[in-house]
């Protein structure tokens, strides 16, 4: 399991870089998706998605768009224009991150990410 | 995939609303995200009870209303400055006016500025500003918005209180505003407001104080209208003085062409204590139809005769009272002007006739008159707390008595 505090920064990119790759998403999926993609090694609290999701929402990274599935309400999120160049910036400036922290700690060339 | 019946939806919505939340575009989400869980769980073979004594678990270890604070932490930081700022402003904007009344009241420079500054506060930034926290707030609830009763508020508001602005401050287009805002209340404001609290259940209490508050506002802005009719007699004893003005001069050209004819020692004499009265008159006349305003120095001419036509200030009764009894920077001239009166109608009363004696004691009367229970003095009776327009209209009244008088009395005595 990854601890909840190295999560933190890093959800909103996660988020992002989802989007990007599959165009709308809604938050149970998300959660799904990060868990298989992490074969179950991060799981996403509701504390932690729907607050960023909002937040997302709120700087108009992404939007928003509610469907009817039966009697109950989804609301599947996808990028704006603005949050297609910030997601880029965003998963770059992540990636830079991970290489100079493997160098920090000395974790050698098995790191391979992008 | 496994599908919830309804009975199953109903329970979990119940579960959810259980945890009070009022953000119900999170509550919505938080709902489908629980539906799936437990559809996946279904479909992994589990039952329906189990799975959500299962989820119900994770339920109130994520506690619910904590996810919902740092959901509208996030994203409402704006949003609170906003209200923050609000409420600021809406203690700022009326102190100001309160200032600003206060200052008008004793007529201290600044009132203007303050009334201003504090009803273009409350018009043009708080009343927008409510409207869009209050629109937000709303909205996070889940409510629909009613934007047109917000639209129809904020304008009506603005024009209503633009135009006590204007009233105060004598700008034109006082009344138009006005008008509007009361045609505003009563055709688009009301109607609105009225419709929209027979929907909204929840809040109608606060909804009904509004409409009275809006209905009493609309009294007061009635009532300002009915300033109108003091403006009315303003304009009545303007054109009341005009006319002492117009008749004293008339009398006071007859009187010199009979004085001509007359060659009368008592009558001559009594001419220049006339004339002499009548110019102190008119002194007194300027000092408080300048005094009251600098712009009413426009009505008068370089040889000190008055046109009340070109004075714009007119009800003001502290340049009266400073003319008449002084304040700490010069003296007042009421004593002298009694004195110079009761010496005037002692010379009258020494060379007429018994027959006008009756007559000049009447019109020239300057001792105590009953005012309540108390007698008070003349100068107190006529000229404490009178407006400009009503001094100047007794003070010209008197040089027309006294013009008048002029003309009768050498009469009298060449009749006998």
């Amino acid at each position: 399991m990854i601890s909840k505090d190295l999560l933190k920064g890093t959800l909103k990119t996660i988020v992002l870089k989802l989007l990007e790759e599959k165009g709308r998403m809604y938050g149970y999926e998300i959660t799904q998706e990060v868990e298989r993609l992490t074969e179950g090694k991060v799981q996403l609290s509701w504390g932690a998605l729907y607050p960023a999701l909002h937040k997302l929402e709120a700087d108009k990274l992404i939007t928003s768009e509610e469907e009817s599935i039966g009697k109950r309400v989804r609301k599947y999120y996808r990028l704006t224009e603005s949050g297609t160049s910030a997601a880029k910036e965003k998963i770059r400036e992540f990636i830079d991150f991970v290489t100079i922290m493997g160098r920090v700690l000395d974790t050698g060339p098995s790191l391979n990410l992008a | 995939m496994a599908e919830l019946t309804d009975r199953e939806l109903q329970i979990l919505s119940k579960e959810i609303d259980k945890q009070g939340l009022t953000y119900t575009q999170l509550q919505k989400e938080l709902l489908d995200h629980l539906c799936c869980d437990i559809e996946t769980k279904m479909d992994e073979g589990i039952e329906f009870l189990k799975a959500f004594e299962e989820v119900r678990q994770r339920l109130e270890n994520d506690r619910i209303q904590q996810i919902q604070e740092e959901t509208l932490l996030l994203i409402n930081q704006k949003y609170r400055m906003m209200k923050k700022f609000m409420y600021i402003l809406g203690c700022i904007a009326p102190s100001l006016l309160i200032v600003g009344a206060f200052f008008k009241l004793q007529h201290w420079p600044g009132a203007g500025v303050l009334i201003t500054l504090g009803s273009f506060l409350l018009a043009a930034v708080y009343l927008p500003v409510f409207a869009m926290v209050s629109i937000r707030d709303t909205r996070e609830k889940g409510k629909k918005v009613n934007r047109t009763l917000y639209i129809a508020g904020v304008v009506t508001g603005f024009i209503f209180l633009i135009g006590i602005l204007f009233k105060i401050m004598h700008w034109p287009g006082a009344n138009v505003a006005l008008t509007s805002s009361v045609l505003l209340t009563v055709v688009l404001f009301i109607p609105l407001l009225v419709m929209h609290a027979v929907r909204d259940k929840e809040n109608q209490l606060q909804n009904f104080s509004i409409l009275i508050f809006i209905l009493a506002m609309m009294a007061v802005n009635i009532m300002v209208f009915a300033l109108k009719v003091s403006k009315n007699v303003l304009s009545s004893m303007v054109v009341t003085a005009m006319d002492n003005m117009a008749t004293h001069d008339v009398i006071e050209a007859r009187n010199a062409l009979m004085l001509e004819d007359l060659q009368n020692n008592k009558a001559t004499e009594i001419a220049e204590k006339t004339d002499a009265l009548d110019q102190y008159l008119q002194m007194i006349m300027v000092d408080i139809v300048t005094v009251t305003h600098e712009r009413n120095l426009a009505a008068v001419s370089s040889d000190n005769t008055i046109d009340l036509k070109k004075a714009s200030y007119f009800d003001v009764h502290k340049s009266t009272e400073q003319v008449i009894f002084g304040n700490d920077l010069s003296e007042g001239k009421g004593e002298e002007l009694k004195t110079a009166l009761e010496e005037y109608r002692a010379l009258l009363l020494s060379h007429a006739g018994s027959d006008l004696d009756d007559a000049i004691s009447s019109l020239l009367y300057s001792g105590p008159s009953p005012r309540g229970e108390y007698q008070v003095d003349w100068l107190e009776f006529t000229f404490y707390q009178t407006p400009m327009i009503s001094a100047i209209n007794i003070l010209s009244s008197l040089q027309q008595k006294i013009r008048f008088l002029e003309g009768e009395v050498p009469r009298e005595i060449m009749a006998e």
